[in-house]
């Protein structure tokens, strides 16, 4: 299976459905995420990819519990998440920051840099060893902020400055694993590749565990040691990632790998083209057996009517496809 | 490296550079909008009048002096009388000055009221939501369903003609649409990243309510406010115009123009100057309110600053 008994995170049969009312009768669920599985070794970056409203976000979300899940279970370091309260939940709190796309919101405008990286040393009381001041300064620096910064306001920063003030926030609580909800993507290009680097030299300074969710393959490709592939709720292929990129299984990664622009036109001609159908469909009842049949061009006969499961192709790297069922 | 970090953040100016920035901008747009300037020097004048008014009168603005009532009565504005007098010979100009301190004292007394509760009850109908949401938003529906003069009159006939009972009846009608306003900021703020970003960390619910959205909740309702200040007064005066509301002898502007009704147009200025206070002192509150919501506005701001850049 994909989850690991070592691992830091586990993730198993998460689910959660937004129920879409009309007038007061729930006329249907959105599976935003629908039975995930997954384990992150310590000090390892899981990708998960897929294009959006696959649900990465509320996945995001429900593992740090912004969002209650409906079901399935989250073990951290060997303690059932779902189950913590008051104190012990703090305690996880401390432990997994999560970083956001928008860097324009998740910092309030009305606060100064000092007080927004101050919040998470006073809720948390921990113990810094030196003055607040200082540490906070030291945090800055470590992002590449200058300590002129700290008593400015959000709105005088750039939005790459802006992201590292909200890694340093993310950081302040000395945790161990962060969760990056696309943290590059509302960035330049040259300003990401900036933050990307930064976040690969704290993973190995301070051994930090990522959960790394994003829809650009490049960058997933340069930060990732391990990718999952989400399509409507469900991880539909797991591997390591130059395992994925050289050699996908799912016609979905397939596609979405083909969807990569080539920079040359003829190679772009040239290349195999795994022609992407369609929009992805509603999540709203989405269609059965194989949520991907619609657009597959692979598709065979039962892909419409039972739902394939979990296969290990290669070692390590799984998918669910019926293409590759023994059956 | 710690030594110079401390060195840097000494001093009050540098710790508040940011902060005292944005006053100086603030400052700046004010001084660029004369409309708003206007509003205020209108506001403070009431203000002060509503403050030291009574005091400062020429003559007194309550006794009838009955020895020179019969030639004194209702004569025309001169340099004696300003404004002129109405019919127990008493002094107008000295009644409108006085008059400031009623309508000042009902409109404060009614944001007094109007504005925590409806801070309190909209911070808790938007940031719980569900249940409890429902029943005080269905409650404010209930008052905002029926027109604000309509119901005001109603309460204040229930409760007797006085200046209290005004204030009550005003302060009942008005708090729902503070709810309105301060429920659908923070439906809004409750969403934005930074509030989930707190969450995030484990900030508790009632540090998230006091640092992260009552601040942003705070600026359009001191909009809000300061524009319904007018009304407030428009209506006390409407209740004292009826009867309901200020009693004679005390001067309210309401009051004044109902009493000179009997004698308008002839003896134009009983209602004139009366009127022209309601005027000015609603105009002022509304300029001012405008003028506010520009200032508050850090996008309206950063324009200026902007501008300024490009000079």
């Amino acid at each position: 299976m994909i989850i690991e008994d070592n691992a830091l995170l586990r993730v198993e049969g998460l689910r959660k459905w937004f129920p879409v009312k009309k007038l007061l009768f729930t006329i249907g669920y959105v599976k935003a995420v629908d039975g995930v599985s997954f384990s992150i070794r310590k000090g390892y970056t899981l990708g998960v990819v897929g294009e959006s409203g696959c649900g990465k976000s509320t996945l995001a979300r429900a593992i740090i519990r912004l969002i209650e899940p409906d079901e399935g279970k989250i073990f951290f370091d060997g303690k059932n998440v779902l189950k913590l309260k008051g104190k012990e939940l703090l305690g996880f709190r401390r432990r997994v920051q999560i970083v956001f796309q928008d860097p324009y919101g998740s910092l309030n405008p009305r606060m100064t840099i000092y007080d927004i990286l101050k919040e998470p040393i006073e809720t948390h009381r921990i113990d810094i060893g030196m003055d607040v001041e200082d540490y906070i300064v030291s945090l800055l620096e470590r992002v590449g902020l200058r300590k002129e910064h700290l008593y400015r306001y959000p709105h005088e920063f750039s939005g790459g400055q802006r992201q590292r003030i909200a890694i340093a926030r993310a950081l302040a609580l000395k945790p161990e694993m962060l969760i990056l909800d696309e943290p590059t993507s509302a960035l330049d290009v040259s300003v990401q590749a900036q933050i990307l680097n930064m976040l690969k030299r704290f993973q190995k300074e301070d051994k930090l565990t990522y959960l790394f969710i994003t829809h650009d393959l490049g960058v997933v490709r340069y930060v990732s040691h391990y990718i999952a592939v989400m399509y409507l709720g469900k991880i539909v292929e797991y591997g390591p990632t130059e395992e994925i990129f050289n050699n996908p299984l799912h016609p979905y990664t397939k596609m979405l790998l083909s969807a990569i622009p080539v920079p040359d036109p003829k190679q772009a001609r040239q290349r195999k083209k795994e022609k992407p159908i369609g929009e992805p469909p509603s999540p709203i009842n989405p269609p059965p057996g194989c949520r991907f049949h619609p657009r597959c061009i692979y598709r065979i006969d039962k892909c419409n009517k039972e739902e394939p499961e979990l296969v290990e192709v290669e070692k390590k790297h799984y998918t669910v496809c019926w293409l590759y069922s023994r059956k | 490296m710690i030594n110079n970090v401390k060195s840097y953040i000494k001093t009050w100016k540098q710790r508040n550079e940011a902060k005292i920035k944005e006053w100086r901008l603030m400052l700046e747009v004010f001084k660029r909008s004369p409309l708003a300037l206007t509003g205020l020097i209108f506001v403070t004048i009431f203000i002060i009048l509503g403050i030291i008014g009574p005091y400062i009168t020429p003559y007194d603005p309550i006794k009838i002096e009955f020895s020179t009532m019969l030639e004194e009565r209702l004569q025309p504005p001169s340099l004696k009388h300003f404004f002129g007098t109405d019919e127990y010979g008493r002094d107008l100009f000295s009644r409108v000055l006085a008059g400031a301190r009623v309508s000042l004292m009902i409109s404060l007394a009614v944001m007094a009221i109007a504005i925590p509760v409806g801070l309190v009850l909209g911070l808790i109908a938007g940031y719980y939501g569900g249940v409890v949401d429902e029943i005080i938003m269905r409650i404010t529906d209930v008052f905002l369903s029926f027109p604000g003069l309509v119901l005001a009159i109603a309460f204040s006939a229930t409760l007797g003609a006085s200046i209290w009972s005004a204030m009550i009846a005003i302060s009942l009608v008005w708090w729902p649409g503070y709810v309105r306003v301060v429920r659908g900021q923070t439906l809004s703020i409750k969403q934005s990243l930074y509030v989930e970003a707190a969450r995030a960390i484990g900030v508790s619910t009632s540090k998230i309510i006091r640092r992260h959205i009552l601040p942003n909740v705070i600026t359009p309702l001191i909009v809000l406010a300061t524009l319904d200040f007018g009304s407030v007064i428009l209506v006390s005066a409407a209740l004292s115009f009826i009867g309901l509301g200020a009693q004679p002898p005390t001067p309210e502007w309401g009051r004044l123009i109902a009493d000179g009704r009997r004698w308008f147009p002839e003896k134009w200025w009983y209602t004139f100057f009366p009127g022209l206070a309601i005027f000015f002192t609603v105009l002022g509150w509304n300029l001012l309110g405008d003028g506010l919501r520009d200032i508050l506005d850090p996008r309206f701001r950063r324009k200026i600053e902007f501008k300024e850049g490009g000079k």
